[in-house]
């Protein structure tokens, strides 16, 4: 029922390979559906904004394509490979990082060792060719390019919530993935913060990384967004351009009602 | 690293000291008390490595020391030699620890806990009706008066034995504290599915770590029953190890390699005094007071309190 409203730009991406694929993801908790037969692609390379009301399952979403969550039905596949049954950690080694809607560092360790975990686990399948830093280098730039390079060796549970939020992006852009989840990275934070971390995703696609951005701050999200997807209570009930999107009478009505 | 090499110059000079002891210590009691020492350092260290860096407690240190124990008396039966019998003991501890995580690991906090407390009693049925192993009559090891070695007495041998175990325990325990295993295992003590999220692969790392911890903690078992020469259930599944091994890193300190060294080495020395001077039914009183002290007052243990003392 839902698919009527998706626009074409969905639909154009099965002519190319799309880098993730969930099709027909159904998720329950008990009794309780919270994704009902959900589709998304998301191609190389593209920014994608995930909105929804609260408990509409986007965060449901992410945890099943991560991993953290089984799926009840459907496939996840990462470049036409089947994916559903891979462990979380073995689907950061295939290329799927994300960052936690509640920040959770390891907080006995200071703000380096936090990424150095990440660039000793994830597997350095994917360093680039002629990178030959030491992973201590490496875990430097990380800090640095998210502009934490004062607080390095501060303990990761003494952070204040904007640094939290940049350690949190941090950790899964230092997997050196090829989708990022940014599970609300933005939330909790003030104009210009917001800004910045804005500048900081939107740089990942230079480095041809899709992004997953769930975001309720909506200037933020069309400014991010190459599309938008729209779930509510479980359903996919837009997908497209983000103008497109939100003059969709259906997500209107979804977000303001009748 | 200079580190490094502070580390290894310490654990040279330190080994070249307390293995001249027995050219110039007279009481051969005193090598009783100071093997006693050192096994539970080789306890502490062992429970440390899957209790201080990951976070799981276990509560079964005194199976895993059993099944040491008996380990060797197979061997012993067998009429292995005894280097055979110790990597043997050794062998099953830690293939022990790894089945144990896979049944076990599932469960986190206090319910694996109870889950290494219910192996514990599982294995101590298995022991008590295997006559093979003397079951609840227990079995005589008969050991040689003199040291192999040809230095001093039996006692003797068996102190250098241990204290090369130590050695080798808390060498081990350094090298993965600093190594990725180490930072995964801290990452799963931290936040577990944020570290399995993040790439660690948390179900392989616990199990590395509950087979060299048990494996360590069965080290510590292979030479009891050449000390003590009549090995019983009673003896080796005794709470004294449990208690002693949770207890004694946390006096020290969880988390790092020293802390459990430390809490050992105070913990078991006390123990050892107040057996001498007072009555060893005290000992489990005086642990449990000592940790209520420190979790109290101290509660990162000696590591955490001079930490702190230095960093004001």
């Amino acid at each position: 029922m839902e698919n009527n409203n998706q626009t074409s730009m969905s639909s154009g991406h099965s002519s190319v390979q799309p880098l993730v694929r969930a099709s027909s993801v159904t998720k329950k908790f008990g009794g309780f559906i919270a994704l009902n037969n959900v589709n998304l692609d998301i191609g190389p390379g593209e920014r994608v904004g995930l909105i929804g009301p609260n408990g509409s399952g986007k965060s449901t979403l992410v945890n099943c394509i991560s991993g953290m969550l089984t799926i009840e039905a459907g496939k996840i596949e990462l470049a036409g490979a089947d994916i559903s049954n891979l462990q979380p950690h073995a689907r950061v080694h295939a290329g799927i990082a994300r960052s936690f809607q509640i920040p959770r560092p390891f907080k006995s360790m200071s703000v380096l060792e936090n990424i150095m975990v990440v660039l000793n686990f994830s597997g350095n399948d994917r360093k680039e060719a002629g990178d030959n830093r030491s992973t201590h280098e490496r875990a430097m730039a990380v800090v640095h390019s998210v502009g934490l390079t004062s607080k390095k060796d501060n303990i990761s549970g003494s952070l204040t919530q904007v640094e939290l939020r940049k350690l949190e992006l941090a950790r899964a852009m230092a997997a050196n993935p090829r989708l990022l989840i940014a599970d609300e990275a933005l939330a909790g934070l003030s104009g210009a913060e917001v800004d910045e971390i804005l500048v900081l995703i939107m740089g990942m696609k230079e480095k041809g990384v899709s992004v997953l951005l769930i975001e309720h701050i909506m200037s933020a999200v069309m400014q991010f967004s190459e599309r938008l997807v729209v779930l509510v209570a479980g359903n996919k009930i837009a997908d497209g351009l983000p103008q497109d999107v939100i003059n969709n009478p259906e997500v209107i009505k979804a977000y303001l009602g009748e | 690293m200079n580190n490094n090499r502070n580390f290894y110059l310490g654990l040279v000079v330190s080994t070249l000291l307390l293995g001249s002891l027995p050219f110039w210590v007279q009481s051969e009691y005193f090598f009783f008390a100071a093997y006693s020492v050192l096994q539970f350092v080789i306890l502490a260290v062992a429970w440390n490595i899957l209790g201080g860096y990951a976070g799981y407690v276990n509560f079964g240190s005194a199976a895993f020391f059993a099944i040491g124990a008996y380990g060797a008396i197979v061997g012993y039966k067998l009429q292995w030699p005894q280097g055979m019998n110790i990597i043997f003991g050794t062998f099953v501890a830690g293939l022990v620890g790894l089945g144990m995580g896979y049944v076990t690991l599932r469960l986190k906090g206090v319910y694996f806990s109870i889950a290494t407390l219910a192996m514990s009693v599982v294995i101590l049925t298995i022991v008590v009706n295997t006559p093979f192993l003397g079951g609840a009559r227990g079995v005589y090891v008969i050991v040689p008066r003199e040291s192999p070695i040809g230095v001093g007495q039996y006692v003797h041998w068996l102190y250098f034995l241990i204290l090369g175990m130590a050695i080798i325990s808390v060498v081990v325990s350094r090298i993965i504290e600093r190594s990725w295993l180490g930072q995964g295992l801290m990452a799963i003590r931290d936040d577990e599915s944020a570290a399995e999220g993040l790439g660690v692969p948390t179900l392989k790392l616990k199990l590395i770590a509950t087979s060299i911890s048990g494996a360590l903690m069965g080290l510590a078992g292979t030479t009891f029953p050449y000390l003590i020469t009549y090995v019983e259930p009673s003896a080796t599944f005794n709470l004294s190890f449990a208690v002693n091994s949770i207890a004694m890193p946390i006096v020290g300190g969880l988390g790092t390699w020293i802390g459990p060294l430390l809490g050992a080495l105070l913990l078991g020395s006390i123990q050892q005094i107040a057996t001498v001077n007072l009555s060893s039914s005290f000992n489990l009183l005086i642990v449990g007071g000592v940790l209520v002290l420190f979790v109290t007052l101290a509660p990162n243990g000696l590591v955490g309190f001079f930490k702190k003392r230095s960093g004001k």
